[in-house]
């Protein structure tokens, strides 16, 4: 059952933890939240572009070809990799706790981070022609020095995490430190093999090499690093704050394990018909659809957490975010198998569910988690409550608008629709582009709802971060309670800790 | 914040330490913290047979995934050399296919583009390049138009009575498609106004690339084309109005 | 708070550099394995099918040279275009002669 009394000394620990990290994170999640917004903007103006072709003509920078790659890199690498890490080096301190003695270096890390993700961003917009040049290859479109400079910076913020868990406080290892330890060692491997064979050998490389590469990092990204820091908070928040044990201890091993041994072989499928051995092309197909598996096994873990005890889930935004995550998850993970059936592989090869589907999980399960981390961590380290629990409300709302959009339109509907009429030997290719134009609409328009959710999470964030949210002992929480005011009951907190646990959610 | 820690070794009548004033300074300072629960992970409710039932259910479908292809290791069998995707009209695969004239004469004419430059559109050539329109090396035999194109011609050379005297580099080389050598023996035998009318088949083209082999290398003369106009093609022309595929010139065996 | 026995100094160092040694190791073998691996003749289509390009390239571009060339026929000489100014000025027919009409815009600008 939930501990009513609190622990001082655990409460001390924390919150000299929180106190630690409070730089490096809250920068992490400022400047993270900021490039989603610039990638949602990017994302708007690249597929408006797919139906409007007229928008924004007048500059170059905004064509297709380069805001596309924009969009998608500073989605990944500003926003992406950077709620990751404030999550992982937030998450690994307090699960191993530690202090973190080097929030410096890791703040000054992420400052370099954050200026080569900018650069990289405007030597794909601006279309140089030099060594500094957007490499075009998805996923990787940074410049190679500056996916070289990431791959370094990133150690020097990985590597505390390490040692963090490394000289932990004894005691059992929580499933969540699993995760994360597996996404901090899987995310160097995967950036350097993806960098080496995809970039540094692309001269004297195979140019079947580099392809294959490159689709088995897109995946492998997905897969190794984006959904164990996801699975990892979300194990986190879900017991947490709903005071209830994990589920299954043994199912959540289990998805675990499933995912190490399964994730790694996904990505291939995407180069089915091309002429690289046949296992590997089979393998990842029937990878991408084995991925159901442990995306079972995280969903119904969280689920019976969280539903364990239902009033958490009515009122906190950081549970609700989770949950939405899990389902986003489950929706990810069986659209990506359904587009990876050799039979559906010949409509989606080369159509927009690809794509779709990347949006899909970034945004619909990721994301998703993310925000709930981010909800339940910053009021942690600045000190503050959130001020508008209408704001939060929007926000999980028009982001769930926006991804069933994206996944509805894009992956689903108009990924079958443009890959079909794509295989109709007789057809040009401007009639498959024609048809996609409705859908090409649904994704602009879920995009606009994802950039104003972002917008309003932005500014909310931004008052958290100049340290303008509520100073109050009580959370902000979804819905109000029957007796006492949005920002909780009045009263002394000694006499409050006797009311009914809904004091103790969030 | 500094908050002196408690010290287990003092024991609550210590003068020095309130202990409730400590804690609600704790309190205070980190509420959010404080309202923090232990995360628990030692749920053991079993995991339900359902569970299992849908990871079966997606391990067979990945199985079958990974098992449709008959052949793991090799692309031999996966990849086809010369794979020509067929049309498909309402669903039904179909083959491109066409008459043979018509095919033919689309083809020739496309082929034909290059030599435009010199022997003109309507093949009537000019004062250094010598006619197709009437010209015998190209109505009286298929060998001689084709050895001409494949080996290029040199040396003085009389066509319908005019005589030239110029250099024709190779045009087609001998692994050059059949279909695209018959098509264009059609072509030039029926256009500009001859009228030979013979359709040759693409495996007739065999016999003159083994000619092109015999011979020695470089370009023809005269006197050797004139040899190459009296020799003529063995085997079945084919009929007219018969179906051929368009891409690989395969015969299409039309039902009755 | 119990004392964290895990928590030393060389514990934290160790791990700094074996982490460190980890990646770099993997991408030196890397390097070395796809080295070691790969063949050492790369065909590339558009490689070779530049090479005959440029056979001819090289071949339009000396025959079209050679028209340039210094040629003397009877009384007519071709010159290269390079050697047109030096020779003009030596026979003096490039040479700038006074206008008659002055300066435009002058009252005596016919």
């Amino acid at each position: 059952m939930a501990t009513k009394i609190p622990n001082i000394e655990d409460a001390q620990l924390r919150a000299d933890i929180d106190r630690s990290l409070r730089h490096p994170v809250m920068f992490f999640f400022a400047s993270g939240a900021a490039w989603l917004a610039v990638s949602l903007v990017l994302g708007i103006i690249a597929s408006a572009k797919t139906h409007s072709p007229d928008f924004l003509s007048c500059c170059a920078c905004f064509n297709v070809g380069r805001t596309m790659p924009a969009h998608m890199s500073t989605l990944i690498y500003g926003w992406g990799a950077q709620a990751a890490f404030g999550v992982i080096i937030w998450l690994m301190s307090r699960l191993s706790r530690q202090e973190c003695k080097k929030s410096g270096i890791i703040l000054a890390a992420g400052h370099f981070w954050n200026l080569m993700v900018a650069i990289g961003t405007l030597c794909v917009l601006v279309g140089s022609n030099n060594f500094m040049s957007g490499t075009g290859i998805v996923w990787m479109a940074f410049p190679k020095p500056i996916m070289i400079a990431l791959a370094a910076t990133y150690f020097l913020i990985g590597i505390w995490a390490v040692i963090a868990f490394r000289v932990r406080r004894g005691g059992h290892i929580y499933i969540s430190q699993w995760y994360l330890l597996a996404a901090l060692f899987w995310f160097p491997w995967i950036m350097i093999s993806g960098i080496l064979f995809s970039q540094i050998y692309l001269g004297d490389g195979h140019p079947l090499m580099v392809t294959a590469s490159t689709a088995w990092f897109r995946s492998a990204l997905m897969f190794l690093f984006f959904t164990p820091v996801a699975a990892a908070s979300a194990y986190y928040i879900a017991p947490k704050v709903s005071g209830r044990p994990v589920y299954s201890y043994s199912l959540a091993i289990f998805g675990f394990w499933a995912l190490a041994i399964v994730g790694p072989w996904a990505g291939m499928q995407r180069m089915m018909g091309t002429p690289i051995p046949s296992f590997m092309q089979f393998l990842s197909a029937g990878a991408a659809v084995l991925m159901i598996i442990p995306a079972i096994a995280l969903f119904v873990n969280i689920i019976k957490t969280a539903n364990s005890n239902k009033d958490a889930m009515s009122y906190s935004p950081s549970l609700r975010f989770t949950v939405a995550g899990a389902y986003g998850m489950l929706t990810f993970t069986v659209l990506g198998a359904l587009i990876s059936l050799p039979g559906a592989l010949q409509y989606t090869q080369f159509s927009t569910a690809q794509y779709g589907l990347e949006l899909t999980g970034l945004l619909g399960f990721f994301s998703m988690c993310m925000f709930g981390a981010i909800y339940f961590i910053v009021p942690r380290i600045t000190n503050r409550e959130w001020i508008s629990a209408s704001m939060i409300s929007q926000h999980f709302w028009l982001t769930v608008y926006g991804v069933t959009f994206i996944a509805l339109f894009y992956t689903l509907l108009g990924g079958f629709m443009h890959g079909y009429t794509l295989e109709q030997v007789g057809e040009p290719t401007e009639a498959a582009v024609g048809r996609l134009y409705p859908y090409a609409i649904g994704l602009t328009t879920g995009f606009v709802f994802l950039l104003i959710a972002t917008f309003m999470f932005c500014c909310h964030l931004l008052l958290m971060w100049l340290r303008l949210g509520r100073r109050s002992s009580h959370p902000t929480l979804l819905a109000r309670h029957a007796h006492a005011s949005p920002h909780g009951p009045e009263g002394d907190l000694d006499k409050l800790e006797s009311l009914d646990s809904n004091a103790s959610a969030n | 914040m500094s908050v002196q820690p408690i010290d287990p070794k003092k024991p609550d009548l210590e003068e020095s330490t309130n202990v409730a004033e400590q804690h609600a300074a704790v309190t205070r300072a980190s509420a959010a913290a404080t309202r923090e629960q232990q995360v628990r992970e030692n749920g053991l409710e079993p995991v339900s047979i359902w569970i299992f039932i849908a990871g079966s259910i997606v391990a067979i479908i990945a199985g079958s995934v990974l098992f449709s292809s008959n052949n793991l290791f090799g692309y031999d069998k996966f990849v086809k050399a010369g794979y020509v995707q067929a049309d498909e009209v309402g669903g039904v695969k179909t083959v491109p296919m066409g008459e043979v004239e018509a095919v033919y004469m689309a083809k020739g004419a496309s082929s034909y583009n290059k030599c435009k430059g010199c022997h003109q559109p309507d093949g009537k050539g000019n004062a250094a390049f010598p006619p197709l329109a009437g010209s015998e090396y190209v109505i009286d035999s298929p060998v001689s138009v084709l050895m001409a194109v494949i080996n290029g011609v040199e040396g003085p050379i009389t066509v319908s009575g005019k005589s030239f005297n110029s250099k024709m580099d190779p045009q087609l080389n001998k692994s050059t498609d059949n279909l695209e050598m018959a098509a264009l023996v059609y072509y030039l035998q029926n256009s500009f106004g001859n009228k030979v009318g013979k359709i040759y088949t693409p495996e007739q083209m065999n016999q003159v690339k083994a000619m092109v082999a015999e011979r020695p290398e470089g370009l023809c003369s005269a006197a050797e084309l004139d040899k190459f106009r009296k020799i003529q093609l063995e085997g079945d022309l084919f009929e007219p109005g018969t179906l051929i595929n368009k891409k690989t010139g395969e015969v299409i065996e039309q039902e009755k | 708070m119990e004392t964290n026995l895990r928590d030393t100094p060389l514990r934290r160092f160790n791990t700094f550099w074996w982490g460190l040694a980890l990646f770099v190791v993997f991408g030196i073998i890397c390097f070395i394995i796809k080295n070691f691996i790969q063949s050492d003749e790369m065909y590339s289509v558009d490689d070779e099918r530049g090479k005959e390009r440029i056979v001819k390239r090289e071949q339009v571009e000396a025959a079209q040279a050679a028209l340039l060339d210094y040629k003397k026929e009877g009384n007519e000489v071709q010159l290269p275009p390079s050697a047109l100014f030096s020779a003009a000025s030596e026979l003096k027919i490039l040479e700038t002669q006074p206008a008659d009409s002055g300066v435009p815009h002058n009252k005596e600008f016919k």
